[in-house]
């Protein structure tokens, strides 16, 4: 058996562990023991996150919206990536108003959905490490 | 002015976080992520170039 496979975690706890990134930014590698990689990507994702709130951005929900249709379930789903902060956002109404009418707003609405995105590829980073599919 | 600095400010954020997950080393991460912040400013610039020039 090899030192990698050896390594690596039973799919359940790589499963978890992904889970963990996902609902808190950088909090899958924190776990792992990969503090410094953990802050670095979770301050990244939060910076960009509040970021795109500051600029007039908004969260999109899991529903047509008329200015864009059915790409806002694109958004939605892009948006989901943030993980709790979605969901306290949702239940705090805090960053769901479009503000259309600020120069920015457009900016903001990308820096959310991109922020979203990173966390989803940090959550993936952390469950290969966990699976020891990656070093 | 303002829109390249949120150009600079996006290209940075993602350049940081693609950085410190594609590569293992604090070096390797470092030029990787320079690299990437280097593509998006390069590539935004060419592209605002080249719709300066298309009527839309």
């Amino acid at each position: 058996m090899s030192s990698e496979v050896a390594r690596s975690k039973p799919v359940s706890t790589a499963w978890l562990i992904g889970a963990i990134a996902w609902a808190v930014p950088g909090m899958g590698h924190i776990w792992l023991g990969r503090s410094t990689r953990g802050l670095i990507i979770g301050g990244t994702v939060i910076l960009m996150f509040l970021w795109g709130l500051w600029l007039g951005g908004h969260l999109y929900g899991f529903h047509n919206t008329p200015e864009i249709g059915m790409l806002a379930y694109v958004y939605g789903f892009c948006n989901l990536g943030l993980g709790l902060i979605y969901a306290v956002c949702l239940f705090a109404n805090v960053g769901l108003a479009d503000q259309a009418s600020l120069p920015t707003a457009e900016y903001g609405n990308i820096f959310l959905i991109v922020a979203g995105l990173l966390n989803y590829l940090s959550m993936l980073d952390a469950y290969d490490i966990a699976a020891g599919r990656k070093a | 002015m303002r829109h390249f600095l949120l150009l600079a400010t996006f290209a940075a954020l993602v350049a940081i976080a693609f950085g410190v997950i594609g590569r293992e080393t604090t070096r390797a991460s470092v030029t990787y992520g320079l690299k990437i912040f280097a593509e998006f400013i390069a590539i935004g610039l060419a592209l605002a170039w080249i719709l300066y020039w298309i009527p839309l």
